[in-house]
């Protein structure tokens, strides 16, 4: 797969508008030269370092969405490298790993706090939610995900999913959430119960 | 006050939207309604648990798009080399001859298509028969909601017809049955401009992308291109990637 030229704008108003399948050329196009970077300068695994990059992906999709990321000033590849690198750090901090002050170094002020405020899922409440999540129907499923995942507006889904207007598609956003809450407490209170 | 479900979307995710008093007020029932603390906390941890889901969908697209093999390596003796051989050659001749439509015209199929979900409002779908019809739909029994549409159809007004004709289409195309999904998607076409006709012309076009039949495909994805809807874009990436 090849892309000649990036057109950065274009790249963050596709991934604003909920295409993956920018993301996933992106993911691909610096794939093989991330993991070979990461392998030689971190010492990490060809998995660990893939993980890494993967993760780096959804950071920089996840700041985009929610507005953390506008406009890009260094190019594509140097901001995805500079938030992998951080994972990376953080992944070796964490494995209690020797570090050379060498690896910290001159990246984007903004990539580096941006892969640390971002927090993946990880209690057992929304570990659960997320199994919940799976089995939803459509339009539900599709609903969620453009609202809370892709940010979109009412009224851009209304116009996505060909709904009459903003407020049919919020009526359902509440019902379909009221049903998991419903679920969540249900299957809390079946836990107590057990207890 | 009642704080809704919207009131604590915006408090969770655009804080921006809501004033310091509100913010400041609806903390403080916070801290004294115990009842609502949970509902706070649910409603976190349902957008948490909401995103964590995509991340990991997101994360397994991308670990497909290009996936790392991982090479056993075996040893074989000189009579196993020579049977592999063998096999690969019967394999690859085979393939020539076998696979029509093309990879890339499959793929690209596999990659956009999705069924269309129900957006037909409850209050919208009538009698009840109708009803039945996108509640088999929604659970995916393709082959009676078929049957339930079709006899619909006979005593539908024309202007009810195209989300008939529509739904029909994608129930067929789950079924694998491209000529009715076509022949339905074309009566869509046929009827009145409504909130039908772009999905239509977009399956359409997977449709002859399916039958490897890239220039009609292409004809439909240029129509979805000036139309100035949301199908616009996908036309276009669909279209570059042809």
């Amino acid at each position: 797969m090849t892309i000649a030229f990036i057109n950065k704008k274009k790249l963050i108003e596709q991934i604003k508008q909920g295409n993956e399948d920018a993301l996933v050329k992106i993911y691909v196009r610096y794939k093989s030269e991330f993991i070979g970077w990461s392998v030689k300068k971190f010492n990490l695994s060809h998995e660990e370092s893939e993980d890494i990059y993967q993760d780096a992906i959804l950071v920089f999709r996840n700041n985009i969405v929610s507005n953390k990321l506008i406009e890009l000033n260094s190019s594509v590849k140097t901001y995805l490298f500079a938030v992998a690198k951080n994972i990376a750090l953080k992944k070796i901090n964490r494995s209690a790993r020797q570090l050379s002050d060498e690896v910290v170094d001159k990246e984007p002020a903004t990539a580096k706090s941006d892969a640390i405020d971002y927090v993946m899922a990880d209690n057992e409440r929304q570990k659960l939610i997320a199994n919940m999540i799976e089995k939803l129907k459509e339009p539900n499923r599709s609903i969620l995900k453009m609202y809370y995942y892709q940010n979109l507006s009412m009224s851009e889904i209304a116009e996505k999913l060909n709904y009459k207007n903003d407020k049919v598609v919020k009526a359902q956003k509440v019902r379909c959430m009221n049903e998991l809450k419903k679920m969540v407490r249900d299957l809390c209170l079946k836990d107590d119960l057990k207890d | 006050m009642e704080y809704d479900q919207h009131f604590i979307d915006n408090y969770l995710r655009q804080k921006h939207l809501l004033t310091s008093e509100e913010i400041a007020s609806f903390e403080a029932h916070v801290k004294e309604n115990k009842a609502l603390a949970e509902e706070l906390r649910l409603q976190e941890d349902l957008i948490l648990g909401i995103n964590h889901f995509f991340d990991k969908e997101l994360k397994e697209k991308l670990k497909e798009a290009n996936p790392s093999t991982s090479l056993k390596v075996f040893s074989l003796n000189q009579n196993q080399t020579i049977a592999v051989a063998a096999s690969l050659v019967l394999l690859i001749v085979a393939g020539f001859f076998l696979f029509k439509p093309s990879l890339s015209s499959e793929q690209l199929y596999l990659s956009y298509y999705q069924a269309y979900p129900n957006i037909v409002e409850p209050a919208e779908r009538g009698q009840e028969n109708i009803q039945d019809a996108y509640a088999l739909y929604e659970k995916g029994d393709y082959a009676k909601a078929i049957e339930k549409f079709e006899s619909q159809l006979a005593n539908s007004q024309p202007t009810e017809k195209a989300p008939l004709h529509f739904y029909m289409a994608i129930s067929a195309m789950e079924l694998n049955d491209l000529p009715s999904a076509e022949e339905n998607l074309l009566k869509v076409l046929e009827s009145e401009k409504g909130r039908f006709t772009n999905p239509a012309r977009w399956y359409l076009a997977l449709l002859y992308l399916r039958n490897n039949n890239t220039e009609k495909a292409e004809e439909e994805l240029k129509i979805l291109q000036g139309s100035n809807s949301s199908y616009a874009q996908k036309a276009t990436d669909l279209f570059e990637a042809l």
